[in-house]
């Protein structure tokens, strides 16, 4: 008879395919009829400020600075707000350093250094706005650097939509991937930004990331700027954006390059800060949970940010529970070897017998896998033309994809479970 | 524009598609559980065939109408009694995971259950009468469930691990102690004096649990030529 985990089992895969269905038959209907155009010929750019927040960022903040100071976009329109938010070390002398330099490089160009004592992101983006008095503002993580064409492509986004449009965000990719974990979030990126296309058409998009998300100044100071979002302020502000029937849109060819975490360690902790302020940020704004006036994003995409939680969490506990028997008899079977594991493998290949091998197969669960599979490596395909970028297999991406799709999965499981760990505990988060 | 208005049938659509798949995937579920079934059924047949065939030329050469056919006897048994041990195993996991033809199954495994014994019955009597070909071991392990018999599948991989080392030298009789549906498994328990999970016969008399050392001692001690094994000469 069907045991209860098995029954558990398929229902959490029935929510999660369910939920991907959804959303690729949302693609499917409406990608064509709202695809961006190409861009827009405009006679002139408006003004935009770009506010780069930073705490300890000595290794970066000169290139970033140099970097978005060359971007194309006209000179005397944009204003650069560099705010240091009580640094440590010597990130104010070099973004002193690099300001000097780029107004003697361009002189129209208005740049802006603040200081502050420490206060956190938020209040440092907020320091920052105050001094933004252009229609359109923007924030710049210390350690992203945007393609030249970024901001013409984000500013485009705005013209001719009507002033609801809020926030245009961009492409993240990820900066020079060397390590494994590097690589495999050059993969999680290029997924998410597909998934991001998808929730744009249907104004579903949760997070307007640090790197380069482009504002209208007016809304944001309207709603009384960034707040604190238990360190996740870019969720927290996207969630207000969309409590108040603003919107959002992802611009698919702008594309910035962003630092990503070298180390499972400093990932694990990057994702538990953003896991857990996604989830208290949700817990802020429950009201908006299944609720209708707030459309997809109320009915869907908000519900799954906590469920999503909840399910691999299930997943986790249940997964090893289900496999409980088979995992013990594979333990007793090595130790019988001495847990000499090549003889172990060498004398069940010598017993190897196709047609149990094709008996064994669970066709249930190969047919759920094997869709998983397709809608993955389809999210990846239409990733990577957005990213602009190919797999190269050769180069060693093939065990980044292996390891993505076989064993990333369990990492996400982890995380998940420290974050409702310490969100019952009521743990603090750290930005750095 | 303002917010996009839901497109209700979109929820519908993609509902009836995850339904679909999920059906789909029983559906192939259910197709594999009758190939199973088909696949054991005649597997069975060919045991039950196999063993009258062994068991008729046994008779043949016992009543000396037949000369000695000793070495071909054993021959035909080695081939005949090779995957039996093997094709339980997978039923075994087929029944435990049986979502549906679990009568079937059941029906299956006491034809299987009776195929044990036959074939144990017959080494034992080519053991006596064929004793220079008949370098073999034979052991009847009557396992339990983890409630009953919690030493069992300890005991279960060190079997296995020796019926891998030793091939036909080694026969396994692996009988589930709790199958009420066969009653010749009660009459097996009593007359080897079973009281207790696990129960491993070898050579008529009941050890009980073995170690894997204890295990490779006795059967090295059964067997005629040891030294011609692996196992027995480390």
């Amino acid at each position: 008879m069907f045991d209860v985990t098995r029954i558990i089992l398929y229902v959490i895969f029935f929510i999660f395919m369910y939920y991907t269905n959804f959303w690729l038959i949302t693609y499917v209907e409406e990608s064509n009829t709202k695809k961006s155009t190409k861009r827009k010929e405009i006679a002139e750019w408006p003004g935009i400020s770009i506010v780069i927040p930073m705490y300890n960022e000595e290794e970066n903040i000169g290139p970033t600075i140099d970097n978005i100071c060359d971007v194309d976009y006209p000179k005397d329109k944009l204003k650069i707000i560099v705010v240091d938010d009580g640094s440590k070390d010597n990130s104010f002398k070099f973004a002193q350093e690099a300001i000097e330099r780029n107004k003697i490089k361009f002189p129209d160009l208005k740049l802006i250094l603040l200081r502050q004592k420490n206060q956190g992101k938020y209040a440092a983006v907020n320091h920052g706005l105050k001094y933004a008095d252009t229609p359109f503002f923007a924030t710049l993580d210390a350690d992203s650097y945007p393609e030249k064409d970024a901001l013409k492509k984000l500013i485009s986004e705005f013209i001719d939509e009507s002033d609801d449009l809020a926030s245009v965000t961009p492409i993240l990719k990820v900066y020079e991937p060397k390590t494994l974990v590097q690589k495999i979030q050059w993969l999680e990126y290029a997924i998410t930004h597909f998934y991001k296309a998808i929730l744009s058409l249907r104004n579903a998009i949760h997070v307007t990331p640090g790197p380069l998300a482009m504002y209208r100044t007016e809304i944001i100071k309207k709603l009384g700027g960034f707040r604190h979002g238990h360190k996740t302020e870019d969720m927290e502000l996207a969630i207000r954006l969309q409590k108040y029937h603003y919107r959002i849109k992802q611009c698919d060819n702008a594309h910035v390059f962003t630092k990503v975490p070298r180390t499972w360690r400093a990932l694990l902790k990057q994702r538990i800060r953003w896991y857990l302020g996604n989830l208290r940020n949700v817990f802020d704004y429950k009201e908006m949970l299944f609720n209708k006036e707030y459309q997809d994003f109320g009915l869907f995409q908000f519900v799954m940010i906590p469920l999503s939680g909840i399910l691999a969490i299930a997943l986790i506990i249940l997964l090893p529970f289900s496999m409980r028997e088979s995992i013990k008899a594979r333990y007793l079977w090595l130790k019988a070897y001495n847990f000499n594991v090549i003889e172990f493998i060498m004398d069940s290949f010598k017993n190897f017998n196709l047609d149990f091998w094709f008996l064994n197969l669970n066709l249930t669960t190969v047919v759920i896998t094997s869709l998983s599979l397709i809608i993955m490596f389809y999210a990846l395909h239409k990733g990577l033309k957005i990213f602009n970028q190919k797999l190269n297999l050769k180069k060693g991406d093939f065990l980044v994809l292996l390891v993505y799709i076989f064993a990333y999965f369990y990492f996400i499981e982890l995380v998940w479970l420290i974050v409702f760990k310490d969100f019952i505990f009521k743990k603090e988060i750290v930005w750095k | 524009m303002g917010r996009e208005k839901i497109v209700k049938r979109r929820y519908f659509i993609a509902f009836l598609i995850t339904l679909s798949v999920f059906i789909l995937g029983i559906f192939f579920g259910f197709i594999m559980d009758n190939i199973r079934v088909d696949f054991f059924s005649q597997l069975a047949q060919r045991q039950e065939l196999d063993y009258r065939s062994l068991q008729l030329q046994y008779q043949l050469m016992d009543s000396e109408l037949l000369g000695d056919q000793c070495q071909g006897l054993k021959q035909l048994f080695d081939n005949y009694i090779k995957e039996l041990e093997y094709n339980r195993e997978q039923l075994e996991n087929y029944i435990e995971n049986a979502e549906i033809n679990k009568e079937e199954y059941l029906m299956l495994k006491r034809r299987y259950t009776l195929s044990q014994i036959n074939f144990w019955y017959i080494s034992e009597l080519l053991k006596t009468s064929c004793p220079e070909s008949s370098d073999y071991v034979t052991i009847i392990y009557l396992y339990g469930t983890d409630e009953d018999c919690p030493k069992c599948d300890e005991l279960a991989s060190y079997l296995g691990y020796f019926k891998k080392k030793l091939g036909t030298k080694l026969l396994v009789f692996a009988i589930d102690s709790n199958f009420k549906e066969e009653p010749i498994i009660d009459v097996l328990k009593n007359s080897f004096d079973v009281t207790e999970l696990p129960g491993v016969i070898i050579d008529g008399k009941n050890y009980g649990f073995l170690d894997k050392e204890q295990l490779k001692q006795k059967i090295c001690e059964l067997l005629k030529y040891p030294d011609q094994t692996e196992i027995c000469n480390n």
